[in-house]
């Protein structure tokens, strides 16, 4: 996960980058591929400086990080609303290639603090330098940001909870990855969509600089040069990111055989067993079959959904009880109640029409409730355990 | 384990920098990107509070432990839903730790109608007393990791720490087993030992659960089963819980010695293989009758530590009222709080403990040399008068004696193999 998540920060500061100076720079291929390589270089040394900095006392490598990051949010912030205020293509450039150089100063402290914070912030700030420009790159830009930020959110969430744990991160990236990338990507990509349709052209077009003095027409940057680069930037970003990767990989397999401290014990877990079917009874979600099934299944969503409300039945409770409790929507509520009640409890067999009535009164309850959330009550505690000596 | 995500706060500031940016140039991207972050906190929020309903924690742990004590805690999760649980964080909360929440995690897949045991190590950091247990908890972070859903179980169990108890090497000459060469531990006489006597008739009186009903179906009247008396050497702690021996505050305080001192006598009498008796008056008598193991040294710490300085019978009177603790080849030990003692009763009940083969020994706490708490205070000159005077009487009489005071630690006079030998120093 570490490795993974190292080459998600590369892959987020080489996109800044790109985005950057395809926006506002002079960008080729070849001083992409550059830019590539560079940062692939400065987030190697930067990983590897980390044990250097591990030697500085953490107080003070907190207080050297909290000086930094001030002057760097300071620095960025005033750079970010020069170039919204008044954008000139010199300055623009200028400020892109600027904070594109820092970058490379900030991958190499990037061990400095705990969480790569200053490299995730600089990264963003390029990106909006990137977005003044608007057009499908500021999209572009914008979306992969937040995909890139957020993959790499998730997984250094992963690896911070398995290493604080004890676990080994190896069999949970698959998982971990996949977690992430389930939430952040579709959101990732409504952005870019959306943002897209919104201003489709540039939006912050620099006026045309007239101190540049002549250019020769056949050495002015044509249009068809930026799908190469940006093609280019896509190739030697993901071909950097596998790098990175197993270089991470490396680094953390060379560490294996480090002593580890003594304070650090193994976590204790037993196998995974079956459930005893003795305790399986009480509290398994049972199985119900039928139009009974259907009729209490609908009851239960409602419980669930009333508890997401923040209105949990307690363990006490009767289901004429909760529905008193609930009060409101009074008539739905009593006939999904009272449709629960018969078909739980009742003797007689129930039709579609009962089936059909509690499934729409639960229904209605729960959009109700979602329109109107009841008043948030206390969870009560419950008893977990009866046996003796699990307590 | 720190809950708190160290990206949701700076990612949140930068989104809403990026807003303000992009509403002041007219930026969609900008816009889009500080929208897009508020609908990721949306999204991550709603999943981390989706139910882990179907998933039951269980504790199992020792009720109690020494202070010191590193102890592990099973802590049983199980899935009783459909769908295999993963990531799920168990916490607890364990009082009498230094951190007392502890976390472990899952990672799964636990299958569904599986469970499998977590564990948790630490160290019973807190002094000695009653500390609490849970709540249980079960959560899961949602997996950008900025918010922990979390449900509450309950769990709540109490949790005793008993003193550190050390053994009293100096007890090792003046217990109950080592004074006579080896012999019989029963004798041919109706008791409650495990070794059989015979059958005798039912008689008003007799434990029902004693009926031999074989000899009950062969005889026609009922018949109970005898067994031999028991003869384990018996230790009997008779602690001072007289209010008027209350003296300092916290760890230098004569609850605190009578405790660790109490704690440590126990124990000595428990790994000798001794049955022991405890006896003392705070608001109520406490008498927990002669037994061995370890379930009823359990039941004589938990009295020592849920016990109070409330009483107002005297030492010496506890003594006479709960005699029948001492049978004859027992050692009774005398814990009191106070060097304030009618010396002419101390030599009576001396006397009359050894008139039944018993054999006294005593351990004072001298209040009057702690800092008061609810008289005025005693001038030196006295408290060490009472001292000399009590530890003359004692060596006279030929008793083993120990005198603490607030400048001794219990635990390392205790230790000391001279232990009785000090006081008697002092008298002479």
């Amino acid at each position: 996960v570490s490795a993974l998540a190292s080459a998600l920060l590369y892959l987020l500061s080489l996109n800044a980058v790109a985005s950057a100076l395809l926006a506002w720079g002079r960008a080729t291929p070849l001083r992409l591929v550059g830019w590539a390589v560079g940062l692939g270089l400065a987030l190697a040394l930067g990983e590897r400086l980390g044990g250097s900095l591990a030697t500085i006392e953490a107080k003070r490598r907190s207080r050297l990080g909290v000086f930094l990051g001030t002057i760097h949010l300071s620095v960025l912030v005033l750079a970010l609303v020069l170039a919204a205020a008044s954008p000139t293509p010199r300055l623009l450039r200028f400020l892109a290639n600027v904070l594109c150089g820092y970058q490379l100063l900030v991958l190499l402290l990037v061990r400095l603090t705990p969480h790569p914070r200053g490299v995730v912030g600089h990264s963003l700030a390029l990106t909006a330098l990137a977005s003044l420009g608007g057009g499908a790159l500021a999209a572009w830009a914008a979306s992969s940001a937040l995909g890139l930020t957020g993959l790499f959110v998730g997984l250094d969430h992963h690896r911070r909870l398995l290493s604080a744990h004890r676990l080994p991160d190896g069999p949970y990236v698959g998982r971990a990855l996949w977690r992430t990338a389930l939430l952040v990507l579709p959101v990732a990509v409504v952005v870019g969509l959306a943002v897209h349709r919104a201003a489709p052209a540039r939006g912050l077009v620099a006026p045309p600089a007239m101190e540049e003095g002549f250019v020769p027409l056949d050495e002015q940057p044509k249009q068809g040069l930026d799908t190469r680069a940006l093609r280019a930037v896509v190739v030697t970003g993901l071909m950097g990111a596998v790098a990175v990767y197993f270089v991470g990989r490396w680094l953390v397999r060379s560490k294996r055989g480090a002593k580890r401290t003594m304070e650090a014990p193994e976590p204790l877990r037993g196998e995974i067993e079956p459930i005893p079917e003795e305790r399986r009874g009480s509290a398994s979600l049972p199985e119900y079959h039928g139009r009974r099934g259907r009729i209490v299944r609908a009851y239960l969503n409602l419980l669930r959904g009333a508890e997401r409300a923040g209105f949990p039945r307690r363990p006490d409770e009767t289901p004429r009880e909760f529905a008193r409790a609930l009060e409101e929507p009074r008539p739905a509520l009593g006939a999904a109640t009272e449709r629960f009640v018969v078909a739980r409890y009742g003797p007689y067999d129930v039709d579609e029409g009962d089936v059909a009535e509690a499934e729409s009164a639960a229904d209605a309850v729960l959009g109700h409730l979602a329109r109107h959330p009841p008043r948030r009550r206390a969870r009560v505690v419950r008893d977990v355990g009866d046996s003796s000596d699990w307590r | 384990v720190d809950h708190d995500s160290p990206w949701r706060g700076f990612l949140t500031a930068l989104a809403a920098l990026a807003g303000l940016l992009g509403l002041a140039s007219g930026t969609a991207a900008l816009l889009g990107f500080a929208l897009g972050w508020a609908a990721l906190l949306a999204l991550a929020a709603a999943v981390s509070r989706r139910s882990l309903g179907w998933a039951r924690v269980r504790r199992r742990t020792a009720p109690s432990a020494f202070e010191g004590d590193l102890l592990t805690v099973d802590l049983l999760l199980e899935n009783h839903g459909h769908h295999p649980l993963r990531f799920a964080l168990v916490e607890d909360v364990f009082g009498a730790g230094l951190a007392d929440r502890q976390a472990v995690l899952e990672p799964g897949p636990l299958p569904p109608l599986h469970r499998r045991v977590l564990s948790y190590r630490t160290f019973v950091a807190r002094q000695w007393g009653v500390y609490t247990l849970g709540p249980l908890s079960v959560g899961r972070h949602d997996p950008l990791g900025l918010f922990l859903g979390r449900r509450e179980l309950a769990g709540l169990a109490p949790f005793e720490v008993f003193p550190k108890a050390v053994e009293v090497e100096a007890l090792s000459t003046s217990g109950g087993r080592s004074r006579v060469a080896p012999r019989d531990v029963t004798a041919p006489a109706a008791g409650q030992s495990l070794l059989f006597r015979g059958v005798r008739e039912f008689q008003a009186g007799d434990d029902v659960r004693r009926i031999h009903w074989p000899a009950t179906a062969r005889r026609g009247t009922p018949m109970v089963r005898e067994h031999e008396r028991d003869l384990q050497p018996v230790f009997a702690l008779f602690l001072d819980l007289d209010r008027r021996g209350r003296a300092g505050l916290g760890r230098k305080s004569t609850l605190e010695y009578l405790t660790r001192v109490g704690a440590s006598i126990l124990w000595t009498a428990h790994r000798r293989g001794d049955a022991f008796a405890l006896a003392a008056e705070a608001d109520e008598p406490l008498v927990l009758l002669p037994a061995q193991g370890e379930a009823h040294l359990a039941a004589a710490l938990h009295h020592l530590v849920i016990a109070r300085q409330r009483g107002r019978l005297p030492l010496l009177d506890v003594v006479e009222r709960h005699g029948d603790l001492t049978p004859p080849g027992a050692t009774a030990a005398l814990v009191s709080s106070t060097t304030e003692m009618d010396l002419d009763q101390l030599e009576r009940t001396l006397d009359s403990l050894r008139a039944t083969a018993a054999r006294p020994l005593l351990v004072v706490v001298d209040s009057l040399s702690f800092p008061p708490v609810d008289r005025p205070p005693t001038p030196v000159e006295v408290a060490r008068e009472l001292r000399h005077a009590l530890a003359e009487r004692l060596r006279s009489l030929d008793v083993p004696v120990a005198i603490l005071g607030p400048d001794d630690t219990a635990e390392d006079m205790l230790r000391r193999p001279d232990f009785f030998d000090l006081g008697r120093e002092l008298g002479g």
